[in-house]
């Protein structure tokens, strides 16, 4: 395999549904995933993620565009000709053979002897330290474990790239969290190229290489996590990851690399990261744990404090600087002593240079 | 008005079900057993049974007298009965192997079409059995619609002879007990969730493997159920074997039906259902266990 040949090229494709009208699931998607990534797809339900993983693994042929593997293209292949498994949301494992047996189904559909097979099924075991279970039926399993199972029959026959329909949704928080890590884990031991769909931001964000924002079939952003909550393109991207205050401002002036956008008289600089004219209106993104508080006189921003909630690890507050806006703040709580305004009270706002994203749109 | 129920809820239970057991009594249990005792009395020459104690029916089934009483081991009834198993299982096996695939093909349709595609299946049994059999004369028979074009294209010179015969009897018992496969298939079929399908397709099944290792053992219950239900029935069918088999070959269902008709032996006719009865308990029986083992050992 050439490293620098993508895993996946998605190129163009478009999937409509037969309906009347047509339902466009996929709208001109155009994506590449390298080799050796844990890439996912993340967005809310029905944008299209499932659609895309079917494409890839041939449940469904695209209405116009070309999926490519590896450089080669996949069109007319079946499912059972392409190197490519699915971890189903599911789990669907086969309710009449054991967990051996589902998990030694690819490599016997691809002809492997029953010793050959044998020595991969107690690897797979291993991999999930689930060594005794090979003889029981799935339906003596939890759910965390057949979800286990799952995965390990996907990974069994070594494919070239590994889809992973949500597969930890079924699953309560701890063993969520828990199975987060060991995807993770199995990802970079394995190296095999990871496409996991989730519509959950956390598990987007803490396992992904690059995640790639979907909405309404259209590919919002694609990034690492970390650009995709510091610099989220639009309103949509902004919204979906995190929490974050949308400011109304204007441009007033610009300079090489950057803009003056403004907003009652306060001035923010930020960067120019899509291209607009002098006098147009934008929307700035600062996330609320950017802002930090100082006396009323030093801040960029002065406003009243309206609302406090203790959470926990962080107090919110909302802080409202003019009558049309209100600002979310989140200060860290530190330690017991830490003083933190009263509602009622006027707070100044810092905001750190490049802490402000201008959207698109 | 207030009824009072019994205290006990096993003998609630048995009271609910009061009336289908005594309907099952009165119309399965009773005229089974019925023949059963039937089959132990001396027949009455002119039809019905005397009273008294005998064996000769359950004698006559595999010994002839001789003129001089003494018993000679006779097969003759057996071969029929050998015969109609025998005919019973291929109209089965044949009726599984258009059946399934059938019921696949229905079951991979969007919804409204499947009830219009099941409806069709049922057509077999709009019609009245007879009417049945004997349409299926003016196809296979001689000059019928089957042997006229080829005769008149030069394909064949004389006739194919299709009637009368094994294979017309087989025709006949496809035809009319096929509902009785797909049904049951296309119902256990239609329970099995696709994305397992899907899942063995996506590691490296093709087709084919998919069907046998995926789709048959899930809708074993089905298979079993229909295997069953067409070869009971093709065991006990005498129309298919008079009319399309001509008559020439007696099977089991038509011996019973003569007992009880023309040769007014009512004790030897008991004792043929009873054997056939017999026949279907135990072959089911093992049937159903074989095939639930071999899917388990397959695999
Ligand atoms: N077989 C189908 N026939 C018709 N429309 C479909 C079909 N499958 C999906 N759709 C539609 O296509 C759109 C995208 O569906 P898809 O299943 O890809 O969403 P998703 O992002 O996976 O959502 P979720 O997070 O809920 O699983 C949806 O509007 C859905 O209604
Ligand atoms: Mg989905």
């Amino acid at each position: 395999m050439n490293k620098s040949i993508p895993a996946i090229s998605v190129n163009s494709v478009v999937k409509h549904y037969a309906s009347n009208p047509p339902i466009v699931a996929l709208n001109n998607v155009t994506i590449e995933i390298q080799d050796n990534e844990f890439f996912t797809l993340l967005g809310p339900s029905g944008c299209g993620k499932t659609t895309l993983l079917r494409l890839i693994a041939g449940f469904e042929q695209p209405t116009e565009g070309a999926i490519l593997l590896y450089g080669d293209h996949l069109e007319g292949l079946d499912p059972n000709d392409r190197p490519v498994n699915t971890v189903f949301q599911s789990y669907s494992l086969f309710p009449h053979m054991t967990i051996a047996e589902n998990i030694g189904f690819g490599l016997k559909m691809k002809g492997q002897s029953s010793d050959q097979i044998a020595l991969v099924v107690r690897d797979m075991l291993a991999l999930v330290k689930m060594e005794t279970f090979g003889n029981r039926m799935p339906n003596q399993l939890s759910g965390g474990q057949q979800q286990r199972i799952a995965l390990v029959r996907a990974l069994a026959p070594k494919p070239k790239v590994l889809l992973l329909d949500e597969p930890l949704s079924a699953l309560d928080l701890k063993l969520r969290q828990a199975m987060r890590l060991e995807l993770k884990r199995l990802q970079k031991e394995t190296g095999i190229t990871f496409v996991f769909v989730t519509h959950d931001q956390e598990e987007a964000m803490c396992m992904s290489d690059r995640v790639a924002v979907m909405s309404q079939g259209e590919l919002q952003q694609l990034d690492s996590p970390q650009m995709i909550y510091e610099r989220p393109r639009n309103r949509f991207v902004a919204n979906f990851i995190g929490d974050v205050n949308l400011i109304d401002t204007k441009v007033s002036s610009e300079n090489q690399n950057s803009y003056v956008c403004s907003h009652n008289n306060i001035e923010f600089s930020v960067n120019k990261t899509s291209q607009h004219q002098v006098g147009d209106q934008v929307t700035l993104a600062i996330r609320p744990e950017k802002f930090s508080l100082v006396s009323s006189a030093e801040g960029l921003l002065k406003g009243t404090v309206v609302d406090s909630t203790y959470m926990g690890t962080d107090t919110y507050l909302t802080v409202k600087i003019d009558d049309s806006t209100e600002l979310e703040v989140r200060c860290q709580n530190i330690d017991l002593d830490q003083q933190l305004p009263t509602i009622g009270e006027t707070v100044g706002l810092s905001v750190p240079n490049g802490a402000a994203t201008l959207l698109e749109d | 008005m207030e009824i009072k129920l019994p205290a006990n809820p096993i003998t609630r239970r048995w009271l609910g079900l009061s009336p289908a057991l005594i309907t099952i009594f009165i119309f399965m249990v009773l005229p089974i057993a019925l023949l059963g005792v039937y089959s132990f009395k001396p027949a009455d020459s002119y039809g019905g049974v005397e009273a008294g104690f005998s064996l000769d029916a359950w004698i006559q089934l595999f010994f002839d007298r001789d003129l001089d009483d003494t018993l000679i081991f006779d097969s003759i009834y057996l071969q029929i009965i050998w015969r109609s198993v025998m005919l019973a299982a291929i109209g089965t096996t044949l009726s599984f192997l258009v059946g399934f695939p059938v019921a696949w093909y229905i079951v991979q349709q969007p919804p409204e079409r499947r009830d219009i595609l099941l409806l069709l299946v049922t057509i077999p049994f709009w019609t009245n059995l007879l009417i049945r059999a004997y349409s299926w004369i003016l196809i296979l028979g001689k000059n019928g619609m089957i042997e006229q074009p080829l005769l008149a294209m030069g394909l064949i010179d004389d006739s194919l002879e299709m009637m009368y015969g094994n294979m017309a009897i087989g025709v006949g018992l496809v035809y009319s007990y096929i509902p009785l496969m797909i049904l049951p298939i296309y119902a256990s079929l239609e329970k099995i969730d696709f994305g397992l399908v899907e899942a063995a397709h996506d590691l490296y099944a093709d087709r084919w493997a998919v069907i046998q290792r995926i789709v048959m053992p899930l809708c074993l219950p089905g298979i079993i159920a229909g295997c069953i239900l067409v070869f009971v029935l093709s065991l006990g069918d005498f129309i298919s074997p008079s009319i399309l088999g001509g008559g020439k070959k007696m099977m089991l269902s038509n011996l019973i039906q003569f007992q009880f008709s023309s040769a007014r032996n009512w004790p030897f006719g008991g004792a043929l259902t009873m054997l056939l009865l017999m026949l279907v308990a135990f072959g089911s029986y093992f049937y159903i266990k074989a095939s639930r083992k071999s899917a388990y050992l397959e695999k």
